[in-house]
Parts: structure tokens; C-alpha cells; sequence
């Protein structure tokens, strides 16, 4: 679900805030800072519900939409401001749901019904959360039911009574009295906002000082002190998953091949089919039988027509190999099933081309063209070939990149990279291990949008799952055996 | 002749809601028999518009849905054999050309390419569709007007030399009011109702270029309207009318799914 929320409230409110992982695994709070939305990686262990994450992200999103006011924390005692968080996080969802009525439905789970008969102040707060968002609840203690007369002018919660900020501190400022008048203990420094999925409202309260990562901003990057070198450099963004934006120019891909001029458009080949039973024009000949055949008293043969029609356009093919360190032991089944694949599919017609890449960070994508479009599967394509060698690691995304870049300069109306791996992306510079994946993700929905068809056949079947979550269910075929690749 | 395109001409009005003077300058153009393009998404009332344009007209209509085996010899006509020989059965194009009618060709672009051209005489000053297999140069009838309808965000783009030939009227998706407006005519559910369809199209039209290629349209949302009057609730509707035909992508389903949990 986390992967969908930046979706999610696009189309719920039309924001963007940047959604932000929390690294300690100890902080489970969500919380909204300039940077973005902060989130933890896993939800609480106590909330169960799968939909802890979308009712986080809901509830700050309705600050983010809603609370306009910062507050000013001078003179205002800890348990006043608890409760002035406490009846805005009310004011906001309930601001939220009267618009999208499901949201009530969806945190209404969270609010566990706390009964004792002696309840602290953290109680009365949880009780009073919950008796606010769901206004028919039956709320028995007499500090709930003030709070209530406060937050809504009618008894059945249709109408909401503190509408200005200064309201909204003068009703908490009334309930903390009466929290002092009751003698309930409240101890600022453990209190944590509940129900657990909203955050912990320190973006309600006008800060001191700004906080100094809000100067933290991603900068390009330095330009590569590159060696000169002949190697032709192209440059490609990169998908930051965490941010979430493109990193411009992040990537350098160095293919040493000139970018072919894009080839003329081959004319379509047409095939004329005769005899039809269904077609555009007459066909004479079968015309003439047919009238033959009706007269001479053998029925009526109804397939007089021909049509032409475009023959099967097989397309283009882009085989691209990884010879990461890694798969020194499946490379050369890898290669000989590309050139098996290569011959098969010229042989019916298509036009095929075998490139191949590793990578050495993020400056240097080591991208060679084996075979290319239009060259013929001679001695050279397969020298080299065969000199190919593993090394180096797999920076995914800027190789398909570059790939799309190339085969989008085919005509016809099936283009297609076929990726040959033995596993998940990785690169000496990228530690998050979800990183590259993600950018490899974004890279084949930008060839699906070009038109590009991607597909991945792997040679490692535990890789099956990084690899389905790049190349999307069913486009992702693993080979058992790595007799298997070689079967013509 | 004559009583099948009786049989073409609307006998009541067409529902239509104008967004601006759309229909004026369709009138506009027809007076003056120059052919229209419509463009715009899927589900925005080009087919509709037309239907009601032709009945306020008096014309009938002949709609020809193009797909890529539609041939030029589907539109002008072919030879067909039966019994006494062969016979010429003109096409739809030519059916209009000759008697007048307003031929719609809704998705113009995903015809053949032989198709487009075939049009091009008709469009300009020469108003005429030659028939070579038949040996025949067709005048077009003096009410007889050519109109396509075209979807921008499809794979294909029209060749230029097409679509130079056309007027353009550029359809959206209607304004919030009127669009509520459409959804309450058209599904005969309550305004509310047609509010909140409509206020949960709006949010998915959000992801445009986000994941997804189109929004919700208006159509989706009819339907959606059409099944809560069935019965169905307006969260299982809008589940199976709305958020699940619009993406197969696992990411963007679960967000619209959770996008209609909460409008609803």
C-alpha cells in the first residue's frame, strides 16, 4: 500500500507532499515537516489493520489541506496544547470526511473504545477523539460531553462550532482548566498523540528556528572528472524513489557507437489474398470458376473476392545482456541463447540487434552494441560476442534508458527490449537496496509510454520477485536450467 | 432509399448539454458545409454531440466505427455477386455523399491509411467521391457533410494533410455543474449522488500523466450512476464502474480503489 499513497492523495486533494521514510526503526510516529511527509517503514506492530498506512497518510494530508493556523505554544500549558492538538486533528478530519465521507470509515478502526470508570487524562483524550469523529457514539463522562458542546454547535455533529483559530485555543484553554480542576496527571514528555496513525501535530506549532535540513536540496551533480576519453557520453536522469524526483542528468551511459541516422521508413509489405470470402475487390479468376461451377449445377462457391493486407510486421528486437560480475557462469549460456535468438527472429523477418552492459557507479555505464540493427550476424557480431566478459555491476535504469533511446529510432509498430539477467539491479554506489529497483521500475513504464514493449528473462529464479516488481506481472520469465536458454 | 434513412434520422432529441457555443459554430460550419473535426478524450459526448447535432439539423446520420481493417472499400463501396451476377453496393461514405446524410467516422485515425485519403475529395471545394471500380464520379448532395471524431491521446497521430481539411472543435470534459448536470440526466440519480460521481471523476482525472493516460469520463461516471440506481451500492459501483477499468497498474488500482473507498 505505502508504494500507492503518492497516488493516492494526488487524487484525493491534488498534493504532492514528498513522502519520507523514517530510518529509526524505534520512531513509528508519521510526522509533516517542510521537507514532505514523514512515515515509518512499518506500521505499529499493535495495528493490524493493512490500511494503517493510507489512514496516516489521509489525516496529514488533511492538515496539509486544513491547517492553515500555526499556534503559538507561548502561554499555553502542555495538557491545553495536547488538547488543542487533539480537537484540531478532530476540526481537519472532520473538514476532510464531510468531503470524502469514506475517510471517517477509514479511521474510525483505529479509535479503540477505552471504558474505565477512573480514566486518566490520556484516556479522556482518546475517548474524546473518537467520540468526535463518530459524533453518534455514546459518550457517558461529563469533560467528553463539554469538549463535544464546544467542537459542534448541533447535538447531532452536522455543524462545527470552532471554525477560527482563536476559538479552537480558547475551547482547549476551557477543557485544560478543567483537566487541572479534575487533579488528572499529564506527562508531556511521554504523551504521544493517539490514535497511533496521526502524527504528532509539531507542524500545528509556530518553531523557533527552522529546521536546518529544510536548506537540503538535491544538487546536480558535479560533473565527472571523465578521462577523455572516446567513448560517445550520453546522459540519463534517474528516478529517486525516496524524494520522490528525477535526478537530471544523473547517469552517464558510455556507448562508444555512433547513434545510427533513423533508417527510412520501409514500405509496407502488402500480400494479396485471393479467393476470399470476404474482400474489397473481385477476384476474376475465382469469379469465372465460380460461375462455372454455379451453372453447371454445383452450388454456389462463395470465396470470389481478394484483399491485400499488410504482412505480419514482426518488428524490431533489442536483446540486452547484463555481464555484471555476477554471471560469469550463465554469460555464456546467455550469449549463445541471444545469438540463437538473434538468428530465429531475422530468419522470420524481424530485425534484431544484441547490446550488452555493466556498470562502475553511476558515471560510467559501459554500454556496448554487439550486433547491431541492420548488421548482418557475421564473423565480427560474434567475436564480439565471445569475448564478452563478466564484470563491473548492474545499474539497470540508465541502460534501459539508453536501450529505448535506441530502439524508438525503429520503425514498425512492435519494438520490444528483451533484457537477459541474473538478478535484481546493484551498484557500488548505491546502498538503499530498493533504489535502483524502483528507478529500473520507472525506467520500463517511460519505454511503455514510448511504446516500447520490455521484457526480462532471468537466469536466476530467486530473482524472480525484484524482477516481477520492475517488469510488472507475467513479463518476467525465469529459466530453470541454463539448458533451457540454448533450445532453439 | 428514402425510408432507411428515414430510418437514420432520430425521432426524438438527443440529450445534450452544451459546454459553450459548440453547437453554434457546428451550425456554423455546416452552413457552410465545411467538414469537422471532433477531438478529444474517450467519454467526453463527441458521439452524442453529433447525434444531437444531426437531430436539431434534420439530417440523418451515418456513423461508421473505424478500426485498422476499416478499407477505403468499406467506406466507398465493392462489388458483391448473388445470384444474377455482380452488383455494386455503394459504402456508407458514398451512401451519404449521395443522399445527403451527415457521415460520421468516429475514430478517423485508426483506419487504414488508404481510408484517409479517400475522404480528401469530399472535404475540399471539389465536394466529390470518385468511385474508380465503379466507374463513377460522385457529386456529393448538397446537405452532405462530413464529420470525424478523433482521440489526441491515442497511439496514433492524423497525418496533417487530413487534418488540415477540418475545422476542430476541441472537446473536454464538461465543467463540474454541467457534468453533475449529465450524470443526474443521463443516470437519473439524485444531484447529490451525481455530485459526489462527479467530484470522484475529477480526483481520478488527478493522475492524468501520474500513471494514468485518461481520467475517469464522463461515461464511466453514467454508468457508475446507472448501477446505483440498480441497486448496487455507490461504493461497489463506482469499484467496478470507475477505479477498476481505468488501470491494470497494481500501484495506480490500489490508489483509486482507496480514492473511492473514501468518496464514498
Amino acid at each position: 500500500m505505502r508504494s500507492a499513497l503518492s497516488p493516492y492523495l494526488r487524487s484525493l486533494w491534488n498534493i504532492t507532499p514528498t513522502l519520507i521514510d523514517i530510518t529509526e526503526p524505534q520512531t513509528t510516529r508519521p510526522f509533516l515537516s517542510p521537507l514532505g511527509l514523514h512515515l515509518p517503514l512499518h506500521a505499529p506492530a499493535h495495528e493490524a489493520h493493512g490500511d494503517w498506512f493510507q489512514a496516516a497518510a489521509a489525516h496529514a494530508a488533511s492538515h496539509l489541506v486544513f491547517s492553515q493556523h500555526r499556534f503559538d505554544p507561548a502561554g499555553l500549558r502542555p495538557v491545553t496544547q495536547a488538547i488543542l492538538g487533539a480537537l484540531e486533528d478532530a476540526r481537519v478530519e472532520w473538514l476532510a470526511s464531510r468531503e470524502l465521507p469514506g475517510l471517517r470509515r477509514l479511521w474510525l478502526p483505529f479509535h479503540a473504545v477505552v471504558v474505565s470508570d477512573t480514566p486518566s487524562f490520556e484516556d479522556l483524550l482518546r475517548r474524546l477523539a473518537r467520540c468526535l469523529l463518530d459524533p453518534t457514539h455514546h459518550e457517558p463522562h461529563p469533560w467528553v460531553i463539554k469538549a463535544r458542546q464546544l467542537f459542534f454547535v448541533d447535538a447531532a455533529g452536522d455543524m462545527l462550532a470552532l471554525r477560527q483559530p482563536e476559538a479552537l485555543r480558547h475551547a482547549a484553554s476551557l477543557l485544560g482548566n478543567d483537566i487541572g480542576q479534575m487533579r488528572l496527571q499529564f506527562n508531556a514528555r511521554l504523551y504521544e498523540v493517539m490514535p497511533s496513525y496521526r502524527d504528532d501535530n509539531s507542524c500545528l506549532w509556530l518553531q523557533d528556528k527552522q529546521r536546518a535540513d529544510t536548506e537540503h536540496e538535491i544538487a546536480a551533480p558535479p560533473p565527472a572528472a571523465a578521462a577523455a576519453t572516446a567513448l560517445r557520453r550520453h546522459t540519463y536522469p534517474e528516478w529517486d524513489r525516496l524524494v520522490p524526483v528525477y535526478r537530471r542528468d544523473w547517469c552517464s551511459v558510455l556507448d562508444d557507437t555512433l547513434m545510427p541516422p533513423p533508417s527510412p521508413r520501409p514500405a509496407p509489405r502488402r500480400a494479396r489474398l485471393m479467393a476470399q470470402a470476404d474482400g474489397d475487390e473481385l477476384d476474376l479468376d475465382a469469379l469465372v470458376d465460380a460461375t462455372i461451377a454455379r451453372r453447371s449445377g454445383f452450388g454456389v462457391e462463395p470465396r470470389v473476392y481478394r484483399r491485400s493486407q499488410a504482412s505480419r510486421d514482426l518488428g524490431s528486437t533489442l536483446l540486452l545482456l547484463d555481464t555484471s560480475a555476477s554471471t560469469t557462469e550463465v554469460l555464456p549460456a546467455a550469449r549463445e541463447a541471444a545469438l540463437n535468438a538473434a538468428a530465429a527472429i531475422e530468419r522470420a523477418g524481424g530485425e534484431c540487434a544484441i547490446h550488452s552492459f555493466c556498470s562502475d557507479g553511476r558515471h560510467a555505464v559501459h554500454y556496448r552494441q554487439l550486433k547491431a540493427f541492420g548488421e548482418s550476424l557475421g564473423p565480427a557480431c560474434i567475436e564480439r560476442l565471445m569475448t564478452l566478459r563478466s564484470r563491473l555491476s548492474t545499474r539497470l535504469g540508465a541502460a534501459l534508458r539508453h536501450a529505448t533511446r535506441l530502439i524508438a529510432q525503429r520503425h514498425g509498430r512492435l519494438r520490444r527490449v528483451l533484457l537477459l539477467t541474473d538478478g535484481r539491479p546493484h551498484d557500488v554506489d548505491v546502498h538503499d537496496p530498493h533504489y535502483l529497483l524502483e528507478d529500473a521500475r520507472q525506467a520500463v513504464r517511460e519505454a511503455t509510454r514510448r511504446g516500447v514493449l520490455v521484457r526480462c528473462v532471468s537466469f536466476d529464479a530467486a530473482a524472480w520477485q525484484p524482477l516481477q516488481r520492475i517488469f510488472g506481472p507475467g513479463r518476467v520469465h525465469t529459466v530453470k536450467t541454463l539448458g533451457m536458454a540454448l533450445k532453439p | 432509399m428514402g425510408s432507411m434513412l428515414d430510418a437514420r434520422c432520430a425521432s426524438s432529441e438527443p440529450y445534450y448539454q452544451p459546454s459553450g457555443d459548440e453547437c453554434a459554430l457546428f451550425e456554423a460550419a455546416y452552413a457552410q458545409r465545411l467538414p469537422v473535426l471532433l477531438k478529444g478524450p474517450t467519454g467526453c459526448g463527441k458521439t452524442r454531440f453529433i447525434e444531437h447535432m444531426a437531430w436539431r439539423l434534420q439530417r440523418p446520420l451515418i456513423t461508421v466505427a473505424c478500426n485498422d481493417d476499416t478499407s477505403a472499400a468499406d467506406l466507398t463501396g465493392r462489388w458483391l455477386l448473388d445470384a444474377h451476377g455482380t452488383r455494386w453496393q455503394d459504402g456508407p461514405l458514398t451512401l451519404a455523399a449521395r443522399s445527403g446524410a451527415i457521415c460520421y467516422l468516429d475514430e478517423l485515425v485508426e483506419a487504414r491509411s488508404d481510408t484517409t485519403v479517400v475522404i480528401h475529395p469530399l472535404t475540399d471545394t471539389r465536394r466529390m467521391l470518385p468511385l474508380d471500380k465503379h466507374n463513377e464520379q460522385v457529386m456529393a448532395h448538397p446537405h452532405f457533410l462530413l464529420v470525424a471524431s478523433y482521440n489526441p491521446g491515442g497511439a496514433k497521430e492524423l497525418k496533417a494533410s487530413t487534418r488540415q481539411r477540418f475545422c476542430v472543435l476541441d472537446f473536454h470534459y464538461p465543467a463540474t455543474e454541467i457534468e453533475v448536470a449529465i450524470v443526474s440526466h443521463e443516470s437519473g440519480v439524485a444531484v447529490e449522488t451525481a455530485s459526489r460521481l462527479v467530484a470522484l471523476g475529477v480526483r481520478t482525472r488527478r493522475l492524468q500523466g501520474h500513471g494514468l493516460d485518461e481520467g475517469a469520463s464522463t461515461r464511466m461516471l453514467v454508468h457508475a450512476g446507472l448501477l446505483i440506481r440498480q441497486g448496487v451500492s455507490p461504493l461497489a459501483a463506482c469499484r467496478i464502474a470507475v477505479a477498476a477499468p481505468l488501470s491494470d497498474e497494481p500501484e495506480v488500482a490500489a490508489a483509486l480503489l482507496a480514492t473511492v473507498d473514501a468518496a464514498f
